[in-house]
């Protein structure tokens, strides 16, 4: 049982508890995506320099990751470096790097215990080789988990993605009258996963960010103030919990059965 | 009893200020404590022109704000107020380079460590700021009873009739101990041995610390730093491991991921 899961990691008498309790485990997104913003603003509030937000991101990371591994969700997406970041000081960027090392080494014990499948999306090639092997040693080693599947988007661009894709598709010689949405989407970065149902932007700003354009297309956005190395476990289930008292359409109109839903 | 009731005084508003000021606020609170600790320390390094005292509290206090606030500190602009003051030590007060460099000592000894406890805070949130208190008192406390108990040689005979060897090593194993036990909850993600370490360390400068401190008050032959605290002496006798123990912390939380 999930709840289970989630309570037997909580502390007790944590308010976070009683959240837990309140989500419908039967309705959980099947994929979340998650746009981890304000590490910037949060060091720059604190006087701090920028790289010292990202290392407390750090921190926020393990908490969400482990999380919605426990909430049983499938599929969890973090935006962790655009194809754009480049534009960034050559410092920060190596300190970015660098802390995504540590983290799949310190975590991997934490992903292999919670059975999460790692993986990555974006143009991975472009990456230092020490970070590439770093990642491909973390896929293999959790390659045989049969839980959550965790998404890192890295040198990730949503434009790049769907031009890769394209690129794919002609490369494998699929006719113009053969290509259509599913068959498009199975050359995507993530083929085969659920499209994101919940995408969460932390720190307040109301913009996509070039992230997974073609998969948000049905997804509820659920913005927050809260800056990304603040993010706890209680924030992605406030996400959840809002999430799903939201009435999904997909274009249509609403069902009887959905609008006499509790 | 007058001791213990300052320190009961003591712990409890400085727990209180630490889980619920404002991080404005807390900055503020520490500078003044930084002061009060640079105006002691005038005292024992023989500083007695009031001019030069306030200047040197003045300047603690200072060095303390910027060293809380890793963004803006600046080599340069440190470089340029360390000539600068220089120049009123030597040019205007017409201290010798010696007097000038005493002057200097006491915002870098003071001011940079307290400095970087607010930085330790900002940076790891409260909970993890208590810790690095609780390893100092804890490493304290092992070294009193563990000295009581079983204190057979002097640790340092000329600077301090009291310490002794074994004392010392009891407040290391104590602070490691301590460490081990309390930081995991805290420090999500860190291994046993690596706190241990970071125990042993602190401990080990903090020993330096009290050390250092009982030194400067043994040239100015005085016994406490001062009497603003009834029971305890004064503020530098309080925080006299803390300013050689957090440095250390601050870099070991730095290189964490």
């Amino acid at each position: 049982m999930p709840l289970d899961e989630l309570l037997a990691w909580i502390p007790p008498g944590d308010p976070d508890a009683a959240l837990a309790r309140q989500v419908a485990f039967d309705r959980l997104p099947a994929h979340v995506a998650i746009i981890m913003d304000g590490n910037g603003r949060w060091a720059s509030q604190r006087h701090l320099p920028r790289v010292e937000g990202h290392r407390a991101g750090i921190e926020a990371v393990r908490d969400t990751v482990e999380c919605a591994a426990r909430l049983g969700i499938q599929v969890l997406t973090l935006y962790a470096f655009s194809v754009e970041n480049w534009k960034r000081p050559v410092t920060e960027v190596s300190t970015l790097m660098m802390l995504l090392k540590r983290y799949l080494r310190s975590e991997l014990g934490t992903l292999l215990r919670n059975e999460i499948r790692f993986r990555v999306i974006g143009r991975i090639d472009e990456l230092a080789p020490d970070i590439k092997s770093e990642l491909n040693e973390a896929i293999a080693r959790t390659s045989g988990n049969r839980g959550m599947l965790f998404n890192i988007a890295l040198n990730y661009g949503g434009r790049a993605e769907i031009v890769d894709a394209a690129r794919r598709a002609i490369e494998a010689g699929v006719r113009a009258e053969d290509l259509d949405e599913s068959r498009f989407a199975s050359f995507l970065y993530t083929a085969g996963q659920p499209d994101p149902d919940l995408m969460i932007r932390t720190s307040g700003e109301m913009r996509v960010s070039n992230y997974l354009l073609w998969q948000i297309a049905y997804a509820e956005i659920y913005v927050t103030d809260t800056l990304w190395p603040d993010f706890r476990r209680r924030h992605l289930i406030d996400a959840v919990l809002a999430y799903q008292k939201r009435e999904r359409r997909y274009g249509g109109i609403s069902t009887p059965a959905a609008a006499t839903a509790p | 009893m007058t001791r213990l009731v300052s320190g009961v005084i003591l712990a409890v508003a400085a727990v209180a200020a630490i889980v619920w000021l404002p991080l404005v606020a807390l900055r503020v609170m520490v500078a003044a404590i930084a002061a009060a600790a640079a105006f002691e320390y005038t005292a024992l390094a023989g500083i007695s022109r009031p001019a030069s005292r306030a200047l040197v509290m003045a300047m603690t206090a200072i060095a303390c704000w910027a060293v809380g606030m890793p963004a803006w500190t600046s080599v340069p602009v440190t470089t340029a107020a360390v000539l600068a003051w220089l120049a009123v030590e030597v040019l205007l007060f017409g201290h010798d380079i010696g007097g000038a460099a005493v002057a200097l000592t006491g915002a870098v000894y003071i001011g940079g460590p307290l400095g970087l406890l607010v930085a330790v805070h900002a940076r790891a949130g409260w909970k993890v700021t208590l810790l690095l208190l609780a390893t100092v008192v804890v490493s304290d406390t092992a070294q009193y009873y563990a000295g009581r108990g079983f204190g057979r040689r002097l640790l340092a005979p000329v600077i301090s009739p009291k310490k002794t060897i074994e004392g010392a090593l009891g407040g290391l194993a104590g602070a490691a101990v301590f460490l081990a036990l309390a930081g995991p909850r805290v420090l999500v993600g860190e291994s046993l041995l690596r706190l241990a370490l970071l125990g042993v360390a602190m401990a080990a400068v903090g020993i330096c610390g009290d050390l250092f401190e009982s030194s400067l008050k043994r040239h100015a032959g005085l016994k406490d730093s001062s009497t603003l605290i009834p029971g305890h002496g004064g503020v530098l006798d309080r925080i006299d491991a803390l300013l050689f123990a957090t440095p250390m912390f601050y870099l070991y939380l730095r290189d964490l991921p």
